[in-house]
């Protein structure tokens, strides 16, 4: 028999979860307003491995090799995956500046018709769309080791200059990694699983470990909306080391309950 | 050696898989074509069944006419074949990602932030199990430091920060050796069926 159905619009159980998400919307209003009024204002710290992206697009158009974009094997409700979405339109936007080959199999079907139209539109932008070609972005197989025996494959014969793995990875990192890093390419990551991390940071040239995966597509666009994202993401990191060290605090004086009051259902 | 025709496909295509140990070659990339192929044939047949004829077709039959909106966007999506239609797709595409990334960013924030948190915040442990709890705080705050994008890494946040390094790479590497193990044995098992189950050179046959 199914089971009936919860209608109603809110969970009591949940209301902390509400308070967190209003903060947070709080502090990206804020942010936004400050990104409109200076854009300059508002700070993101280096991160080496997108600094390496420009040399690895550079180093592909001098050899003549194309550069291999893969947006993990995520589907569009993984926030991975939306960050890999959007840094692909960035490196798309450098790879047809530069004027060199892309090269981006795709895992999920409907991943592989948004990156294709954030592809075109990176062509379109940089004035570059006759040099677009289709089947640029493919779909490869949605079933993750045939995936695997196509892109090893690929990478093989075409051997791409520059290998950028962005966005959710599971058990078949370490395969593409190594066989990336055989080739003799240069590799870039970033990855939000802390269990697959290890085999990037292992192979790869440069990675994005967790976060700074999202906080990418802020540092290459450096679009107001992006900016503000980051740093309301850092007040928010600010708030919660405080209300940690505070129930820390707290538990000295004997008040021992705050973990309950950030427990959901 | 096995009289099974399975068990020989099963070793044949091992084979031509490990064969990529040695270059890539014509074994290996017939084995990947055809796996390939098989699963892109075996999930056409998965979402059929499980996804086209419980949602779409047997409500449809039952006169409930609500799949044919997700049927409609569906469509729109293929609108992308032609140039004349492809900004029709661009609703679906709109539509998928929006809800996508409502149910994503709720159930994230509970999942990965409010779970964690709420495991930080618990009152530390008695005895010498103060060292873990200490050690906890002192992690979470130096991680979270070095996730820290609006302030550059230096002075004592630099400091932190650096700490937070080494709090992440031990568990890196902690969690590499985890998974190696799990991958050896995979191998392990593999090994296991060419010697027994093929060759049958291992007892157990």
């Amino acid at each position: 028999m199914d089971e009936a159905l919860d209608v109603r619009w809110f969970d009591p159980n949940r209301i902390n979860l509400l308070v967190g998400l209003s903060l947070f919307i709080l502090f990206l209003f804020v942010n936004l307003r400050r990104a409109r009024r200076a854009p300059s204002g508002l700070y993101i710290r280096t991160l080496p491995a997108l600094q390496a992206l420009d040399e690895a697009i550079g180093r592909a158009t001098e050899m003549g090799r194309p550069v291999l974009y893969l947006p993990g094997l995520g589907d569009m409700s993984e926030v991975g995956t939306l960050a890999a979405v959007t840094i692909s339109s960035r490196v798309a936007r450098r790879v047809a500046d530069m004027g060199c080959g892309l090269l981006v199999p795709c895992y999920d079907p409907v991943v592989a018709v948004l990156i294709d139209s954030a592809t075109r539109e990176a062509y379109t932008q940089a004035g570059r769309l006759d040099s677009y070609r289709s089947g640029t972005v493919q779909y490869v197989a949605a079933a993750q080791f045939a995936y695997v025996a196509a892109v090893t494959g690929l990478m093989l014969r075409e051997r791409p200059a520059a290998n950028v793995y962005m966005g959710s990875w599971y058990a078949e990192s370490l395969f593409l990694a190594e066989t990336g890093n055989e080739t003799g390419a240069i590799q870039i990551a970033g990855c939000d699983q802390v269990t697959q991390l290890p085999f990037f940071v292992c192979s790869c040239d440069y990675t994005l470990l967790g976060e700074e995966l999202y906080a990418a597509s802020a540092y290459l666009g450096r679009e107001p909306v992006q900016l503000a994202t980051i740093t309301a993401q850092d007040w928010a990191k600010i708030l919660a080391a405080i209300v940690v060290v505070a129930a820390v605090v707290a538990t000295f004086f004997g008040y021992t309950d705050i973990d309950k009051l950030l427990k959901t259902s | 050696m096995s009289h099974s025709v399975d068990t020989w496909i099963m070793a044949l295509l091992t084979l031509c898989v490990f064969s990529f140990l040695y270059r890539d070659n014509p074994f290996y990339r017939f084995a990947e074509h055809l796996f390939v192929g098989a699963a892109a044939g075996y999930l056409l047949a998965v979402q059929y069944q499980n996804v086209l004829v419980p949602n779409m077709i047997r409500p449809l039959g039952r006169g409930n006419l609500l799949p044919l909106v997700p049927l409609a966007l569906g469509i729109m999506l293929l609108g992308r074949l032609a140039e004349k239609t492809s900004s029709a797709s661009r609703w679906a595409l709109a539509f998928y990602v929006g809800i996508y990334s409502g149910i994503a960013v709720p159930a994230y924030m509970q999942a990965q932030i409010f779970a964690q948190l709420a495991d930080a915040t618990k009152p530390w442990q008695p005895g010498w199990g103060a060292i873990n709890s200490a050690l906890i705080l002192i992690g979470f705050l130096t991680v979270l430091a070095y996730f820290f994008f609006s302030a550059p890494h230096r002075g004592l946040h630099g400091a932190s920060a650096r700490v937070g390094i080494w709090f992440l790479m031990v568990a890196f590497g902690a969690s590499f050796g985890y998974t190696v193990m799990a991958r050896v044995s995979l191998l392990i098992a593999r090994v296991q069926f060419l010697l027994r189950d093929w060759l049958g050179v291992l007892p157990g046959a």
